[in-house]
């Protein structure tokens, strides 16, 4: 579990630092500060340690932060900047992580198209004395690594190169070798949900579904939608849709094509299908409550969180909902499950302050008549 | 707009972004009404936002003092929490003391305190202070003891109720509710209104200052 984390230098956020996270950390606060860039930045994190990101749509996680605000097609080389506050790339974006009570520190320079992980001074030498043959970041104070294989043939600095995981797995000791494989693992699998995946069901379908049906875990989907959304489904199958084919909704006299239930159903099933296939990992959710129905909301989450407990799921979501806060602390409650709610101030010069409090204390602010998304005022 | 009436079921004030610097907790929709009445007459002054907010007629001094603790905590530009309660049975010592305790149960540092009057402690912190009221007045001849006391002290001074009457009621609740009295700080004489409810300007004075 991710419990700390620090961020500079990236999107509009110059530094933030948040202790204590929880099994489930909601982020809240006015636009613009910096809920969606934390979540992000934990995406940007776990691009250290896999590039991929299939779901998205996008090549790399790079690529998807680049074009997730706003799809321009921008690339690496194109548009790197909108990565870095006001644009400037000079000084790199640095996420820090206490991460199964080991510090992880991740930067990403404008030379190198993805994260590089930070190591001990003495862990490099390590590594330098037992592979001589690698060679490793050379820049006086930077023991960054590569974890990554990748083409490197454009970098600023030609005496880097990536060392594969593998490699650098079996130089490290035992012990080191043991918790380096779960962090790997954890950020490995963390996954960026939010509701413009709903426009890409192709994509979640190809990603996921195959898993999905082989472990039986649609049956999930199928509850979810038949207790939340009022879809009486009888069961989930593929229809032909021109040269290929797509996932579909059995209803007692027709059969409906998921691309046509309604957004909130097609959002509750993006939530629910990442959630079965995950573990002992975290899924960032922005704004879960997007197009739900309070009765809709209700019996996802509860699955949501069902699922994040027996899974091991450390949850990440920002939201500018009350009633959400609410439903999600009342569940986590009867599911025996921590949350946490971090009220977000971003000052002028970027910086990002964080406060933390329960849903019990968000819950006295109502009744105080004040509201926890403006928590600011007081 | 100094004071900010909070559960009016408005959301503009807050729009603003304007910082609040103290926040005042009644125990009831009833007290927190009679402290408007009272800033509205007196045209109470204040140096910064002030809201105004009810526990909703809890009267667990536990959980008033839970709801100050977690304020208290939470807050970060607020200077002052107010709270007034009711003395109830309780004198306004043990009440006061009562009140500290729980709030030390809270996790709220309680070392430093200054006394104010008999009836207002302000409990000194870092960052903030915590003034407690216990509302009520003492002379009067009821078993327990509420704000409604001071109303019922200002209608004595208005003439419009006799010492006599009150002995056949047992709290000044009995005795503002049997009665229609209209709006009774807003038709009342302002020096009046400031004798009867004395120490609850004190408080307000105290929190906005």
């Amino acid at each position: 579990m991710i419990t700390s984390l620090g961020i500079s230098g990236f999107r509009g956020i110059k530094n933030c630092r948040i202790d204590d996270l929880s099994e489930i950390s909601l982020f809240i606060g006015r636009n613009n500060s910096g809920k969606s860039s934390i979540l992000e930045a934990l995406y940007l994190a776990s691009a250290a340690f896999n590039e991929t990101a299939p779901i998205s749509g996008y090549a790399t996680k790079i690529d998807y932060l680049l074009n997730r605000r706003c799809e321009r097609n921008l690339r690496w080389n194109t548009g790197q900047e909108t990565l870095w506050p006001n644009y400037e790339t000079k000084i790199p974006i640095k996420i820090e992580l206490n991460l199964n009570q080991e510090k992880l520190e991740m930067s990403l320079f404008n030379w190198h198209h993805h994260p590089l992980l930070r190591l001990s001074t003495s862990l490099m030498e390590k590594l330098a004395s037992t592979r001589t043959s690698i060679p490793i970041l050379e820049l006086p104070h930077m023991n960054h690594v590569c974890l990554l294989d990748g083409s490197l043939a454009n970098l600023k600095y030609q005496t880097f190169s990536g060392i594969p995981w593998a490699s650098l797995s079996e130089m490290l000791d035992e012990d080191l070798k043991g918790k380096f494989y779960q962090i790997r693992s954890f950020m490995d699998g963390l996954s960026f949900v939010d509701s413009s995946l709903i426009h890409r069901m192709e994509n979640v379908e190809k990603a996921l579904w195959n898993r999905l049906l082989k472990e039986r875990l649609d049956k999930l989907v199928t509850s979810v939608l038949k207790q939340g959304y009022d879809v009486d489904i009888e069961d989930l199958t593929y229809v032909p849709s021109g040269d290929t084919y797509q996932l579909a909704v059995k209803l007692p006299k027709t059969t409906i094509r998921m691309d046509d239930l309604g957004d909130g159903a097609r959002y509750a099933t993006v939530l629910v299908m990442m959630a079965a296939l995950a573990k002992d990992t975290a899924l960032l959710i922005e704004e879960p409550e997007s197009h739900q129905h309070p009765g809709g909301l209700v019996k996802t989450l509860n699955m949501l969180l069902s699922l994040a407990k027996q899974n091991h799921i450390q949850i990440f979501a920002s939201t500018h909902s009350v009633e959400f806060i609410k439903i999600a602390g009342e569940i986590a409650d009867e599911k025996n499950v921590r949350v946490k709610i971090f009220f977000l101030e971003r000052d002028k010069e970027g910086n990002v302050e964080a406060r933390s409090m329960s849903p019990e204390d968000a819950s006295v602010l109502e009744k105080l008549g004040l509201d926890a998304r403006f928590l600011d005022i007081m | 707009m100094p004071f900010i009436y909070l559960k009016t079921g408005k959301i503009i004030p807050f729009i603003e972004n304007e910082k609040l610097r103290a926040i005042i907790l009644c125990e009831g929709k009833g007290d927190a009404e009679i402290l408007k009445d009272i800033v509205e007459k007196l045209d109470v002054p204040s140096r910064g936002n002030v809201a105004v907010t009810d526990c909703g007629g809890i009267s667990m001094i536990s959980e008033m003092a839970d709801s100050v603790a977690r304020v208290a905590r939470i807050s970060k530009a607020l200077k002052k929490i107010a709270v007034m309660v009711d003395a109830n049975d309780q004198t306004f010592e043990q009440r006061i003391e009562a009140f500290k305790n729980s709030l030390k149960d809270h996790g709220v540092n309680t070392d430093y305190v200054q006394e104010i009057t008999e009836s207002l402690h302000v409990v000194k912190g870092e960052r903030i202070d915590i003034a407690i009221k216990i509302a009520g007045v003492m002379n009067l001849p009821f078993a327990k003891h509420t704000i409604e006391d001071h109303t019922v002290q200002l209608l004595m001074l208005e003439g419009k109720i006799k010492h006599g009457q009150l002995r056949k009621a047992n709290s000044a609740k009995e005795i503002i509710q049997s009665k229609e009295f209209g709006d009774i700080i807003g038709t009342a004489d302002e020096e009046n209104v400031k004798r009867s409810f004395k120490n609850i300007i004190e408080l307000l004075k105290t929190t906005t200052n």
